[in-house]
Order: C-alpha cells, then structure tokens, then sequence
C-alpha cells in the first residue's frame, strides 16, 4: 500500500496496463493481424508486392503487365542490373522474343533429325523395292531381268543408308555452328576495325577528301547505291567542299538530306 | 474530424486501444470504483468520509484514488484510519484553549468516564481506501474488456 502526491492526501494509484489484460492482449493481436492480412491484400503503389499466396483480384501476379507472355509492357529499360556507363544500347529482352528463339531452335533440331528419318525411311523403302524384285527372280526373261537389277540394289542399300545418315548428321553439325551464337556465326564475320573511319589517319582522310574512299551515310538499313536517300563524301567532293574541317573532324554536314 | 481519424489509422491497434482505454478511464473508475466506494464508507464511517473520496486522473492509464478526509481541526484523519495509530497520549485541551477541561468517553459497559490526561493503545489500520480499490478493481477491468470490445467492433465496422 503506498501513498503519492505532494500533500497530504491519501492516494491509491490505480494503473490499466494492457499487457496484464489477456483478453484486451488477444484483442490488440487478432486487429494487427486483421489489419496486416488488410494490408496485404490491398493493392499498392510503387514497389511492394502484395498478397502472393491468394489469388485475390488484387494479387499482382508476375505477369504483372503485358500480354499473354508477361512482362512484355514493362519498363522500357530495366532498373536493376543495368550498366549505365557503357555506351552500348541495351537489347531488351522480353518473353516473347525468348520464346521465339526456343521455337526457332527447336525447329532446328527437328529438322537435322527429320533428315536422318528421311534417309532411314529412304533405306527402308529400298529394301522393300529390294525384296519385291527378288520375288520376280526366276519367272521369265523379264522376271530375270528385275531379279537381276534387285540383286545390285540389294548391294547398294547398306551405303546408301550410310550416306544418308552421315548426310544428316553433318547438316545438323553445320546447322549448329552457322546458327546465332555457334562457332561459324555468319552475324560476326564483318571486321568493324575495317570499316569505321580512322579519324586520327591523315592518309584515310586524304582518301575520304579526295573522293578515293567513299563513305556512305543513311537511315536505311541494308540501303546501297548513290540513291535519294543515300548521302556519301563523294557529294562534297563534286561540289569542291571540304569533307575535313580546320580542326580534323568529319564535316557535320553529312547526314542525310542536309546537302 | 478528419485528421484524428487519419491519426487514428495510421497508428498501431496498440495505441489506439491504449488511448481508448486512457480517455474513458477515469469514468468508467468514477461508475465501478469511486460510487461503490463512497457507499461503502458513508455506511462503515460517514458521510463526510465518503465524500472525502475521490478520483483523479494522474498520468496516462493511471488514476489515483484519493481520499482526504480531515477532522476541523485539519488532522488527517484519513490516515490514521486507513493505516491505524500508534499508543499515544490525549490530553484535553482545556477551557483557555477553546476547548473542554476534561475528555469524557463512553465505558464498554456504558458508563461515562471522563479523564484530563488518557494514553489511547492505538488503532488498527482499517485499509478503508486499499479494500476498495482491491474490491472494486476487477469490476474496473471487466468494464474496460468490454468497452474496449465493443469500441473495437464500432470502429471496425
């Protein structure tokens, strides 16, 4: 029993803690997690991501956005990972297109291996025209004549097969080593070292201005010739223009319908 | 209106209950402690007793039940009967001092008797304010339980 307080009254204090109170306690903990499940469920802005294990309308899912791929609407240039001092542009890369390429590369590979069905079933078709021939062995000129040639092609069948085989297995080899990626890519054979212009080379640039090296511009892929839409150094050259400025830089006058 | 309640949601189920609890607490002590208590010592003591008992709010989730119940002449006697007096010696106060000559009292078998000078044994501590407050204090906590539920179940809805 105790007394407080600065006169000299008696007082008892009398003080509510919730944590001795088992049923206000119970209370307090069913509403937070009541108001966590609310939480959850309720969509959001920004980052945060929900209620993943219902399959409320509100759960975003993981095709979040875009198409029946998924992810195909997101965000035109991705916010993590991204290597934002190299110059090099960045390939998206979404489902559809991953999809693509494993159908492509499925393609492929059905393809090497319908080949060397195709010489299987070659050799099976040759051995039935093989043993039809032999049947005719033996009634008649004519019937000798058949058996005759089907006692050659009974000889030839086995290399056949071999050949067809082989032939199979080495398209599917080089079907592999031509595709994007394998050893023999054909996307990379261009030598870009060749091709770009050295800036920092008075006898290229010599080439340039005097009209021996021509250099093409356009905004047309694939484009060549001396179209409409094509501009080259050669236009500067006729017109007695100066293709290298005073300072050594490629005149900016180039680009395409700036002549 | 609106920014207490957007305060409301935002804070904890925690808060929110602990501050339901502390602005209704001092009524809900007032109707299940101080009333039944004021009873109790109008019928043991007196009346002026009982309404020398009171409730006052002393801190978040805290009120203190007070009683200062004094004699005229401003003596504590909410003390001595709470927690009882030690032997100690009475003396009348006198005719000079506004007083009376003699202290008279009444004998266990009825008899006046009447003394200058008494030494009293004391008194035993009645915890007049203490048995309230352990009696009536569970009553409390059920009223808070349940208005607390209830306060709950209105706010959810």
């Amino acid at each position: 029993m105790s007394s407080t307080g600065s006169d000299d009254a008696l007082r008892i204090p009398i003080e509510i803690k919730t944590d001795d109170l088992e049923e206000i306690r119970e209370l307090i903990n069913e509403i937070t997690d009541a108001e966590e499940g609310v939480q959850t469920l309720k969509p959001r802005r920004g980052k945060g991501t929900g209620d993943t294990s219902s399959r409320s309308a509100f759960t975003p899912s993981s095709e979040e956005s875009g198409g029946i791929f998924g992810q195909m609407g997101g965000q035109a240039m991705p916010t993590k990972g991204r290597d934002t001092k190299s110059k090099t542009p960045f390939q998206r890369e979404n489902e559809f297109s991953k999809l693509k390429d494993q159908v492509q590369q499925q393609e492929q590979k059905l393809g090497a291996n319908q080949k060397a069905m195709m010489g299987l079933s070659g050799a099976a078709q040759s051995f039935d025209y093989v043993s039809t021939l032999r049947r005719f062995g033996g009634k008649g000129a004519m019937s000798s004549t058949l058996g005759a040639i089907g006692a050659i092609a009974g000889k030839a069948v086995m290399p056949l097969v071999m050949i067809g085989q082989i032939t199979g297995i080495v398209m599917s080899m080089l079907d592999a080593a031509l595709a994007p990626g394998g050893p023999w890519d054909r996307r990379f054979r261009r030598d870009y070292s060749k091709e770009s212009l050295r800036l920092d080379s008075l006898a290229d640039k010599q080439e340039i201005t005097f009209g021996r090296r021509v250099v093409r511009v356009t905004t047309i892929d694939s484009q060549r010739g001396t179209s409409s839409q094509v501009r080259s150094n050669l236009d500067y050259v006729k017109t007695g223009v100066e293709v290298f400025d005073i300072n050594g830089t490629f005149n900016k006058g180039m680009g395409v319908g700036t002549i | 209106m609106s920014l207490d309640l957007t305060k409301q949601r935002l804070s904890s189920a925690e808060e929110r209950v602990n501050r339901f609890i502390d602005q209704n607490l001092l009524l809900w002590a007032t109707e299940e402690i101080l009333l039944p208590g004021q009873t109790n010592i109008a019928s043991s003591i007196s009346q002026r007793a009982s309404e020398a008992l009171s409730l006052e709010k002393s801190g978040f989730m805290k009120v203190d039940l007070k009683w200062d119940f004094r004699s005229e002449e401003g003596a504590p006697i909410h003390f001595f009967l709470e927690y009882g007096t030690r032997p100690h010696r009475i003396e009348a106060k006198g005719r000079d001092n506004g007083g009376a000559d003699a202290l008279h009292w009444t004998g266990p078998s009825g008899e006046s008797r009447f003394a200058k000078v008494v030494q009293h044994p004391g008194t035993e501590g009645k915890n007049v304010v203490a048995t309230i407050k352990e009696e009536r204090t569970p009553a409390l906590r059920e009223r808070i339980i349940k208005e607390t539920q209830n306060f709950m179940e209105v706010s959810s809805i």
